[in-house]
């Protein structure tokens, strides 16, 4: 496992003044000031006293800028803010040929133009694969007493910091095909970036456009690809915390020069709860989670006297884990009482205690749920002591006049806090601390720390406590050592639970069963911590160069070490009581929690944003490893900043999918231009070509960019994005039609001289695309002039070739619905909405956790008053859909919008949802009954040791007399009323997996006897070799008579060719290809059932295999040599 | 688990049938091959070397059961072979004549315990070796596995006044026919060439420390 005390990374703000060796994640440095110069007597005052410098951050490829702040001031926001003054430099190869001759500006390597203002005879270089960035600026000092540009008093040196995205790694898909290279905060992603850049293939190339040469193939070969992409995949989970979404595992740190790969790899290990296993030549990461036991060891299994109870010594452990880190979230320092903003002005946030903020600060605002969420600059603050009150600059929209209570506000420049809380096992604490008869025990703490560099307490406090408990047990009364031994057992012994596994394929990490013929004390699970291989004993025979072994007749054997296993620590939730501080939630830099991923063919990703932005500001990318090249985008109009200016056209609204900095500019005929917020909605993939193909066609005169995907499960699905003009015809891609798609439409540009324009108000604007396909963006007076452009067209359209798509019209808008190969529903929708109504999902939604909307103007009201810009276009976080213009005198009027909102959640109707390796399914579904009757329900607990679980009734734990009321045994009885109620059972051991049913009461018939009645399928799990045979046996309890019951395979009854088939007695027959299957068996007649889960495919059949209490194994008889 | 194919799940399942063999590959660092096993046998290879045959016949030297132990940890798994020492002529052994014309010490191996019912491994390892052959009459051999990263110091590269890169590497990216001596002045491909220089004046801005600001007089003529 990781050890702290060997780790010798340092995190990112040490590495200030140096380049990082290698920085991943999000990195808070500096780098080594490489040149750095001030001009004078240049015969210009503008340049008298500037600085020029270069830094150097780290050697490779760097994604980019998240913000830079010179003398502890924020300046700049992204590597494209301000070309004139600021150059980031990726660190790809310099194009051999391209010379010294400075000329360029980033982000490539050519060597750049600010080098002229150095000493000719100082050498230019282009810093070949080396990050950097280069700043030029005159840097005014604080409070300048006057602001003449000779007066070397008031200009000062620059001290540059900056949040920086790093390394681009590359990322593969579960058979090692390279489907990206990006920036990520993986750690697995990292480790296999680390394990390649610094051991396996140093030598590469990395070009600006073209990313990292490919890897060969016998490197790849040394990477289990498997393993890595499900590891890699489990960290991508978006778990749900109580500071906002974020990946479950992320990872934030830089290296300095002098380290060791050990403690390197040690350091992504930790953070993700990862351990590296190596066979064949192959190497695994793995990331420690619930898993299912691979082999049960009875007492037939261990060699006599070799069951060895070791329990962990316990007595020098450290108990007092205290988890160091630098906080990647931005610390709370006040309380928000409300927030209001007259029409048009800058919003006033007053603080329920007096704030430590002042003019000019840059603030995150979070936990308020509303637009107020996110980052701003402190306009004024007023004079005084204990000031409750803050002025925020306006970002050019307005903003909801009144916010109650709620939310808290941070310094950005406060993040990367040092944190050190401390979790400590006091019940362990507690047994060490004897002192003396009759003497009260003391709490006898022993300290380790870990590192966890840069992370959110979130994630130190999940993997920390993980730490503790499966170092100490846990933290419980009474308080019980986790159980730890050694054992022996035959090479081939067999997995009592007939999977023909052996013990001989036993790798360390593997979870196995002790069951309690083997031992009663003992019996339980563990994990195989080292294994150590002796096979067969053998003497040799003969001399020379003709000896020989003799072998015995025994097949070898395996000493293992085993440790106590438990689903239970794995966590996936915060312990938040412990932290003693608060932060900004959604404070996390990058964009990590406001996306929806969709799954694609061949493992592939999409990931579709939507959210707001101030004019001229830029949004982040999911950091989980999209390229940024793989980008649509698409911009629409949300607010207008008043200037007091008549709009006659927008006359550019629009998103640069390379800079992704949004631009809105509305403009009246004199020349005069003003923005406002803007809509953004955009999509970024992972994957090969099946997946996701970007691919460009000509519509009219303009291109148009189709990203052709293939959705898991095989259906055919395209988004669009191009900019055409009034009136053009829009073709869709082969295989598409108008039929199947959804279409919207956003202002892209106008010209105030457009025909009918020239000299007109618009009283507003609207876009949109019709049935067929044309495309219609205009403006209008109040006289009947009306005037067009060019509009900005988003597609999204499906083949239906799988005959699975279904679509339905709710609340007023058109949906698609996909169910895919991972049980998850892809729902499309679009719909035209007045000012004020609401946007109803379809059921499939669920909650619309992974709800994206983003609406466009399509029709306004003609009214007295000529617009100033739009007053607002969105879809709020109660899917209200707000669309009106403005004039700026207090008057509004209203129009429609068209949303366009996409979702992705499990498939309605499956009754569970797993989280963390563990997954929950209820039992029986389907069940109508009377009122005031009961019924049993079950919960099976996959993946975890611990089947615990808690029954809730429509999110009431235990129920109501409401909504009827459910025990610790999940026995149900329905209320008084009828109604239809969602009866969940929420794992102990994960409280994010759940599984649910839907129960009817009123309709079911008066007197049922079934309440009492269950059903179990034993073995709950079995995996089985291709055609074999499996026998499942049901034991109904609770039911008078006999029982008819009705088997199935995946839903089939009776199961087919293609899952397997089963008979009525339970016998199970494999099918001739490996997967998965449910078997369920169901009470005719009683709505009763259960399941199990069967693996086809895994090497070995049941029965057979060592069965004896001695040593008799595979070579038995002798040799034949 | 270790992933075993069917045929070696139903040739292991058998109570009888013919004992696994020790296979041993070893490749030197000079490209050299050797195959060892704990009896005659031709078997496929895995490391088979610049054209070498993808089949080769394991020479019997091993003497006995080799143990491997797997760890879940960063502590290196390791496993311990002992070969013969007691062929050969008078003057030196067999492993002698090959010990004494390369160098052992970190060679290349794989080891697998060769199911030859299944004509697969039932375990395969893959590392390095490390050699003691003190016995006159054994040759204790210990492998390690190849991911050793204690061994490795991460990052290559110190940012000085000469050049990390190997020459004519990808990173270099040179392709004249002699070496350059790792210096700014004898760079073959100058935009590629990964030093910090600074030859103006005294050099002083490339001090680590904090340095004083170098003042520009954009009109002196140097």
């Amino acid at each position: 496992m990781p050890n702290s005390s060997s780790t010798v990374a340092v995190d990112s703000s040490q590495t200030t003044n140096t380049p990082a060796a290698l920085g991943y994640g999000f990195i808070w440095a500096t780098g080594k000031r490489a040149e750095y110069y001030m001009l004078q007597n240049t015969g210009s005052d503008a340049l008298e006293f500037s600085r020029v410098g270069f830094w150097l951050l780290g050697e490779g490829e760097w994604d980019g800028c998240e913000e830079l702040w010179i003398n502890d001031t924020y300046t700049w926001d992204s590597e494209y803010d301000d070309p004139a003054q600021f150059h980031f430099h990726r660190g790809t190869d310099s194009v051999i040929g391209s010379g010294l001759t400075p000329y360029s500006i980033g982000p490539d390597q050519g060597c750049d133009q600010f080098w002229q203002w150095f000493p000719t005879a100082l050498q230019p270089l282009c810093y070949s694969r080396l990050a950097y960035y280069g700043i030029f600026r005159k840097q005014p000092i604080e409070n300048q007493t006057n602001d003449h540009e000779n007066d070397p008093t008031q200009w000062t040196d620059i001290a540059p910091i900056g949040l920086w995205r790093g390394l681009r790694v590359r990322i593969f898909d579960d058979e090692g095909n390279q489907s990206g290279y990006a920036f990520s905060t993986n750690p697995v992603w990292h480790w296999v970036d680390v394990k390649l850049r610094r051991k396996l293939f140093p030598e590469y190339g990395v070009s600006l456009n073209g990313g990292a040469d490919p890897v060969p193939e016998d490197v790849l070969n040394r990477f289990n690809w498997g393993d890595i992409y499900a590891s890699a995949t489990y960290c991508n989970q978006i778990i749900q915390t109580n500071l906002g979404s974020r990946p479950r595992f992320t990872g934030n740190y830089a290296f300095s020069q002098s380290t060791t790969l050990a403690a390197i790899e040690e350091q992504m290990l930790k953070v993700c709860r990862g351990f590296i296993r190596e066979y064949a030549g192959q190497l695994s990461l793995i990331v420690d989670r619930p898993r299912d036991s691979v082999l049960t060891f009875t007492r037939e299994h261990i060699l006599p006297g070799s069951f060895a109870p070791s329990d962990k010594t316990l007595s020098s452990a450290p108990n007092s884990f205290i988890a160091k880190f630098r906080d990647l979230l931005v610390p709370a320092a006040a309380n928000i009482a409300t927030i209001t903003c007259a029409d048009h002005s800058e919003p006033i946030v007053t603080t329920e205690d007096p704030h430590p903020f002042n003019t000019g600060d840059r603030i995150a605002i979070g936990g308020t749920d509303t637009i107020y969420d996110g980052v701003w600059f402190v306009a004024g603050v007023p004079a005084g002591t204990n000031i409750t009150t803050l002025t925020l600059l306006s970002k050019g929209s307005n903003y909801p006049a009144s916010v109650g209570a709620g939310g808290v506000i941070g310094l950005t420049y406060s993040r990367f806090k040092e944190r050190a809380p401390t979790f400590r096992h006091q019940a362990n604490q507690y047994a060490k601390g004897a002192v003396g008869v009759g003497i009260p025990r003391q709490l006898n703490a022993v300290p380790v720390t870990y590192d966890f560099a840069v992370t959110t307490f979130d994630q130190a406090s999940r993997v920390i406590r993980y730490e503790k408990d499966r170092a100490l047990g846990y933290d419980a009364a009474p308080y019980v050592t986790p159980p730890a031994f050694t054992l022996k057992c035959p090479a081939y012994a067999r997995d009592a639970a007939g999977t023909g596994a052996a013990a001989a394929q036993l790798q360390p990490g593997d979870v196995v069963t002790l069951d309690p013929t083997a031992s009663f004390a003992y019996q339980g699970i563990y994990e195989v911590i080292t294994r150590a291989h002796q096979p067969y004993t053998a003497q040799p025979a003969g001399s020379g160069n003709t000896v020989t072994l003799k072998a015995s007749p025994d097949g070898g054997q395996e000493t293992l070490t085993l440790q106590w296993f438990d689903g239970g620590y794995f966590y996936d939730s915060t312990d938040a009581g412990t932290a003693g501080w608060s932060n900004v939630p959604g404070s996390d830099p990058g964009n990590d929690g406001d996306y929806t991923a969709i799954a694609l063919a061949d493992n592939g990703t999409l990931a579709f944003l939507s959210l707001s932005l101030p004019t001229g500001k830029s949004f982040d990318l999911p950091s989980s490893g999209f390229d940024p090249a793989n980008m649509l985008a698409w911009a629409g109009p949300q607010g207008t900043a008043d200037v007091g200016n008549d709009m006659h056209v927008i006359s550019n609204c629009s998103v640069d999918p390379t800079t992704r900095i949004a631009s809105l500019s509305y403009e009246d005929g004199e020349n005069n231009l003003w923005g406002g917020d803007v809509n953004v909605a955009a999509v970024t993939w992972i994957g090969d070509n099946t997946a996701a193909d970007l691919t460009t066609a000509v519509i009219g005169t303009s291109e148009f960019n189709w990203l052709l995907l293939t959705l898991a499960g095989g259906e055919k699905v395209c988004f669009g994005q191009g900019v055409l003009a009034d009136g053009t015809n829009l073709i869709l891609p082969t295989g598409f039609d108008l039929a199947k798609s959804l279409i919207v439409a956003y202002p892209h540009d106008a010209s105030p001289n457009e025909a009918g324009a020239s000299g007109n108000q618009a009283h507003g604007v609207g876009a949109y695309v019709d049935s067929d396909g044309v495309v219609h963006l205009n403006y209008q007076d109040g006289e009947g002039h009306v005037w067009h452009g060019n509009a900005n067209v988003l597609v999204f359209a499906w083949q239906n070739n799988t005959g699975t798509v279904t679509t339905q019209t709710f609340g007023g808008a058109s949906w698609m619905l996909y169910n895919d190969a991972t049980d998850m529903t892809l729902g499309v929708g679009m719909g035209t909405f007045a000012d004020g109504s609401a946007l109803t999902l379809p059921t499939a939604a669920g909650a619309g956790n992974s709800l994206q909307a983003i609406a466009g103007p399509r029709t306004f009201d003609i009214v007295d008053h000529p617009a100033h810009g739009i007053g607002a276009c969105y879809v709020d976080a109660n899917l209200t859909v707000h669309i009106f213009f403005e004039d700026g005198e207090g008057n509004q009027w209203s129009g429609t919008a068209d949303v366009f909102a996409l979702f992705y959640e499990p498939t309605t109707g499956a009754s569970g949802g797993s989280a963390g390796g563990i997954s929950v399914t209820v039992s029986p579904a389907g069940i109508s009954m009377p009122v005031s009757g009961t019924q049993q329900f079950s919960a099976q607990v996959l993946g975890s040791s611990n089947m615990a679980v808690n029954w809730s009734v429509d999110g009431v734990a235990g129920g109501n007399a409401d909504v009827g009321t459910i025990d610790a045994t999940g026995l149900y009885t329905a209320p008084a009323t009828n109604g239809t109620h969602q009866i969940t059972a929420i794992s102990q051991a994960n409280a994010a997996a759940i599984g649910w049913q839907f129960v009817q009461v009123g309709t079911g018939s008066a007197g049922s006897t079934i309440g009492a009645a269950q059903l179990a399928i034993t073995p709950s799990a079995a995996a089985i070799a291709l055609s074999a045979t499996q026998q499942f046996t049901a034991t109904v309890t609770g039911y008078s008579g006999s029982p008819t019951i009705q088997w199935a395979v995946d839903g089939v009854t009776g199961g087919n060719a293609t899952v397997g088939t089963i008979d009525g007695t339970g016998l199970y027959t494999a099918p001739g290809t490996s997967g998965g299957h449910n078997i369920t068996a169901l009470i005719v007649g009683a709505g009763v059932g259960s399941g199990a889960t069967v693996s086809v495919g895994n090497p070995g059949a049941p029965g057979g295999g060592y069965t004896g209490g001695s040593p008799i194994g595979h070579g038995a008889g002798g040799p034949t040599y | 688990m270790i992933p075993w194919t069917q045929a070696i799940q139903k040739s292991s399942l058998a109570h009888t049938g013919i004992a696994n063999a020790y296979l041993l590959d070893v490749e030197d660092p000079n490209g050299n091959c050797y195959y060892w096993g704990s009896r005659p046998l031709v078997a496929p290879s895995v490391i088979v070397g610049d054209g070498g045959s993808a089949s080769n016949l394991y020479l019997p030297w091993i003497l006995s059961a080799p143990q491997f132990t797997f760890n879940r940890s960063m502590k290196t798994d390791s496993g311990s072979v002992q070969l013969q020492n007691l062929s050969g002529d008078t003057l030196q052994s067999d492993f002698q004549k090959i010990a004494r014309r390369t160098v052992l010490e970190g060679a290349l191996c794989v080891y697998r315990e060769w199911n030859a019912g299944g004509q697969a491994a039932e375990l395969e390892f893959h590392g390095t070796l490390s050699v003691d052959d003190s016995n006159p009459e054994k040759v204790s051999l210990t492998l390690k596995q190849l991911n050793d990263p204690s061994q490795d110091a991460a990052p290559p590269y110190q940012l000085c006044e000469i050049c990390q890169w190997r020459w004519s590497s990808v990173q270099c990216g040179s392709t004249q026919p002699t070496p350059c001596m790792q210096t700014f002045p004898t760079c073959q491909v100058v935009e590629r060439v990964f030093v910090i220089v600074n030859n103006y004046e005294k050099n002083y801005g490339e001090a680590w420390a904090n340095t004083a600001t170098g003042v520009v007089n954009r009109i002196r003529q140097f």
